[in-house]
């Protein structure tokens, strides 16, 4: 009875969480575009949204933008784990509260700053300045993944290699590498759902009709719900689902990451 | 007289301004085994990263034939090392592991074949090239680890407490496998334990170090025989420790009882001197006119011997003896004249 | 690999200084000066007027209590997790339950609109039955919903991770030693997972004090909280530098909640220590 009722209590807190996206979903295919009724099935919200440019537009920056801050922010996050490891205890711990400061910090408040920190560089926002954004969020990702694979890294490991021969930068590329690649593609992965979820950083740091999916979202719900948003959002939580499932299977296989994030 | 291949001169550490290696000086020779002896702490690994190059001497020289060795960075120096915990990379196998470093120096895939087919011969692992070493067993990893470390045919093989991970019956195989490797391939090896009997087991020689210091320095037999002082009699095998008086050469007194010894008188300052026995020199038997009584205050089987305490006045003796005495038997015990080891009053 | 080579580290502290550091101080010196660009405190005594101390106060009481609502729904969801015995279908669950975490947040305010709004779901469900139509949409019930929706993950997955750590042996003990499931819960397991409750409503309280996107959609604007001062003063008003002080007040009050946090947490963690 007493497990009843929690399974019972299990499924009606699922249901409050996937409910609403659900319904969201099935509305999608609503071809009433009043949205209380439903008026049978139809794939037109889906056809106009690819049909829209604005869309594409906003799809298009969105990857750009997620794939070139995944790739700089893996590659700059992993050179820098490997620096910062190097640091002293307090050197370290200043960097990585540094590093740490974009992490905590409301999305509200990283996005303001940098809003008037590209003012103050006279830099006119657009795709330039999301991006600088998006890679500033991303490493401390990168290097909170990294950095504790390189602590598990036994010492002994880099030691045995000098010990055969190896130089400084062979040690790094033939032994620390591969040791660290669990964390850097976990990193990676890191860096590219942030990046392709992120709303408001990105609000505050683009510009001149650049828009990824999640402002283009947010502008057009401003104005109430439209069947295309539906239909957009529909295929952009199906991607992410996808998208977490992969890791998800490769985490299974290695060690089990299930990430914070705020 | 053999030729010298390492010697530390006036050698010193510190870490954080504490001297871990105090101004130690030291040889070695070719193709000897030597081993590093003491407590932990003592400083014995950090002597041994000096020589491998993972630590730079605070001062003081290490010398690799007639050349110091100070500036040269580990991976260029011809020396290797077989690391406590193996540290065999985990992500290549046991022919990858053993092939690293020649692969470094770009040999050809013949010849790298042909050597590591060869060490794995050596260490008795013929037949393991692909397996991965995470499949390993201890036992099996500490003798790729060997392997490699032999890859490079170094000059000297350094070896940091190679078998403390492994369980007693494999640690006991690996002593034999260890000496038997050093026999065939005819290499200097330098070795760090805590273990004196493995300590004596092995080695050619053995330096006894406390504090970051020399002890004492010589072969096995010497250093067990001969400790200089009650550090190394302590360290090394079991010992009775009791202070003594010596008025003239040759002739002990302690527990109110005199003995004939082979040592002169070691300090003219003063009559004191610290008595050294073995547990296994004592003779344990009927109370006589000369022999030290006690009663008999535990007896533990210890596999080939008793191992009896015998309380006399204010000492208790470690008597190691295959007679059985029980428990409350009033006993004497009795020294021949080469078992009393006299030292100088600390 | 040597201490040479800690030059690789160098690059991203250019990076950190110019893009971490450097905005942070921007905005705490816009916060200072005036737009003529003298130094001023006006902006901070504009601030220190009813309405905008109402917008924080109700900014505070609104995630304050989003927090509270996601602790009493999420604590239990995540100890029925931790006690489900099969390991394959507690990771299902989990799954499930954080699974939202990593959905776009904007998408899921949003999916809230489709279902509370005047001709959404609800109101046409209760049409259907002939009873009145709510207003559901674009109040303060709303966004509190929208927090409690969005951020509920948050709270269930540190309570979890914890309380899936806890050694199982104590409850035993604790049991052994005469103490019913309700006094082993309330002496033993509760007590242990604080450090997950704790993080659990940093997680929580965080987002829901700064969100601005919540009660933009849910609450309509006439709803507005700190987060849509900001967002306003910026993007629509064009006042820099009484926004980057309002950003600044609220990074404070942020920062000051986890200190307090942390050094609750940090006592708690001794308990454990002594505990363990």
């Amino acid at each position: 009875m007493k497990k009843a009722l929690r399974n019972v209590y299990l499924y009606i807190m699922l249901l409050f969480l996937y409910a609403p996206i659900l319904v969201l979903m099935v509305y999608s295919f609503n071809a009433s575009k009043s949205r209380g009724q439903w008026g049978g099935f139809t794939l037109e919200w889906y056809r106009r949204l690819f049909m829209d440019s604005n869309i594409q537009s906003a799809l298009y920056y969105t990857v750009l933008v997620a794939i070139l801050a995944t790739i700089i922010s893996t590659i700059v996050g992993t050179i820098s784990s490997i620096g910062i490891f190097l640091y002293g205890n307090r050197v370290q711990k200043l960097m990585l509260n540094v590093n740490y400061i974009p992490v905590i910090n409301p999305d509200i408040v990283t996005g303001v700053s940098m809003m008037i920190l590209f003012a103050f560089m006279s830099m006119r926002q657009g795709f330039a300045t999301m991006l600088i954004a998006h890679i500033t969020f991303c490493i401390p990702y990168v290097i909170l993944s990294v950095l504790p694979k390189l602590r598990q890294m036994d010492v002994n490991l880099i030691e045995a290699a000098m010990d055969l021969g190896a130089r400084p930068m062979q040690i790094i590329t033939k032994v620390v590498l591969a040791e660290i690649k669990p964390g850097i593609v976990t990193g990676l992965l890191f860096a590219f759902t942030l990046s392709i979820d992120d709303f408001v950083i990105s609000f505050f740091t683009t510009g001149s009709g650049v828009s990824n999916l999640s402002i283009y979202v947010y502008s057009m719900a401003k104005r109430g719900i439209s069947p295309e948003i539906n239909a957009l959002s529909t295929l952009m939580i199906l991607t992410v689902t996808l998208l977490l499932f992969v890791i998800n299977k490769r985490n299974n296989k290695k060690t089990k990451i299930t990430g914070e994030r705020i | 007289m053999k030729k010298t291949i390492i010697e530390a001169r006036n050698l010193y550490k510190e870490f954080d301004k504490t001297a871990v290696v105090k101004h130690i000086n030291f040889t070695i020779a070719e193709n000897e085994f030597v081993t590093f002896l003491g407590p932990s702490g003592c400083g014995k690994t950090t002597i041994l990263r000096m020589i491998a190059g993972f630590e730079m001497p605070t001062s003081g020289e290490i010398f690799l034939y007639d050349k110091v060795i100070n500036d040269i960075p580990a991976y260029l120096r011809p020396l290797n090392t077989v690391f406590q915990n193996y540290a065999l990379f985990p992500h290549m196998n046991v022919f990858e592991n053993i092939a690293f470093p020649m692969r470094l120096k770009k040999q050809d895939k013949n010849s790298i074949g042909k050597k590591v087919a060869q060490l794995l011969d050596v260490v008795n692992l013929g037949g393991y090239e692909q397996r991965d070493v995470s499949s390993l067993s201890g036992g099996q990893q500490q003798r790729v680890a060997i392997a490699r470390a032999l890859a490079n045919d170094p000059k000297v093989l350094l070896l940091d407490e190679p078998l403390s991970a492994l369980d007693l019956k494999m640690r006991k195989e690996m002593q034999v496998e260890l000496k038997k490797i050093q026999q065939e391939i005819k290499k200097t090896f330098i070795y760090v334990t805590h273990d004196q009997e493995e300590a004596l087991t092995l080695s050619d020689k053995i330096i006894v170090l406390n504090h970051g210091q020399i002890q004492q320095s010589g072969t096995p037999t010497d250093i067990y025989n001969e400790p200089v002082n009650t550090f190394v009699a302590d360290f090394i095998g079991e010992s009775n420790i009791i202070d003594g008086s010596m008025t003239k050469d040759f002739e002990v007194e302690f527990l109110g009882k005199k003995f004939i010894c082979v040592d002169e008188k070691p300090d003219q300052q003063t009559n004191r001197v610290i008595v050294v026995i073995r547990p296994e020199d004592i003779e344990i038997g009927q109370r006589q006119e000369h022999t030290i009584n006690g009663v008999v205050t535990s007896i533990v089987f210890k596999g080939v011997h008793y191992e009896i305490m015998v309380q006399c006045n204010d000492y208790d003796f470690m008597v190691h003896t295959t007679d059985y005495h029980e428990i409350g038997k009033d006993v004497g015990l009795d020294f021949g004249p080469d078992d009393i080891h006299i030292m100088k009053a600390g | 690999m040597n201490k040479n080579m800690r030059v690789l580290g160098l690059p991203y502290v250019a990076w950190m200084l110019i893009f971490i550091c450097l905005p942070i101080v921007l905005l705490g010196v816009y916060s200072f000066t005036n737009n003529t660009g003298n130094f001023s405190l006006e902006n901070f005594k504009s601030f220190f007027t009813p309405i905008y101390i109402q917008i924080l106060l109700n900014s505070l009481y609104l995630a304050f209590i989003s927090t509270v609502i996601c602790f009493i729904l999420g604590y239990p969801v995540a100890y029925i997790i931790a006690k489900i015995p099969s390991e394959k279908t507690r990771n299902t669950f989990l799954l499930l339950f954080i699974l939202p975490m990593w959905m776009n947040f904007l998408l899921r305010t949003y999916s809230w609109m489709t279902l509370l709004g005047n001709n959404g779901l609800i109101n046409t469900l209760l049409q259907a039955l002939s009873l009145p139509q709510l207003n559901l949409l674009y109040n303060s019930g709303a966004v509190l919903l929208g927090m409690v929706y969005n951020f509920l993950p948050f709270m269930i997955y540190p309570i979890y991770s914890i309380l899936i750590k806890i050694d199982a042996n104590y409850a035993i003990a604790a049991g052994d030693l005469g103490a019913n499931p309700r006094q082993t819960f309330m002496k033993i397991t509760f007590p242990l997972s604080i450090p997950g409750v704790i993080t659990g409503i940093t997680m929580v309280f965080m987002p829901a004090v700064s969100t601005f996107v919540i009660p933009s959609l849910l609450g309509g604007g006439q709803n507005m909280l700190i987060g849509n001062l900001i967002e306003q003063q910026l993007m629509q008003a064009g006042n820099w530098h009484f926004g980057s002080a309002a950003s600044l007040i609220m990074m404070t009050i942020i920062l000051i909640a986890m200190q307090v946090m942390n050094r609750f947490d940090k006592t708690q963690q001794k308990n454990m220590e002594m505990l363990a």
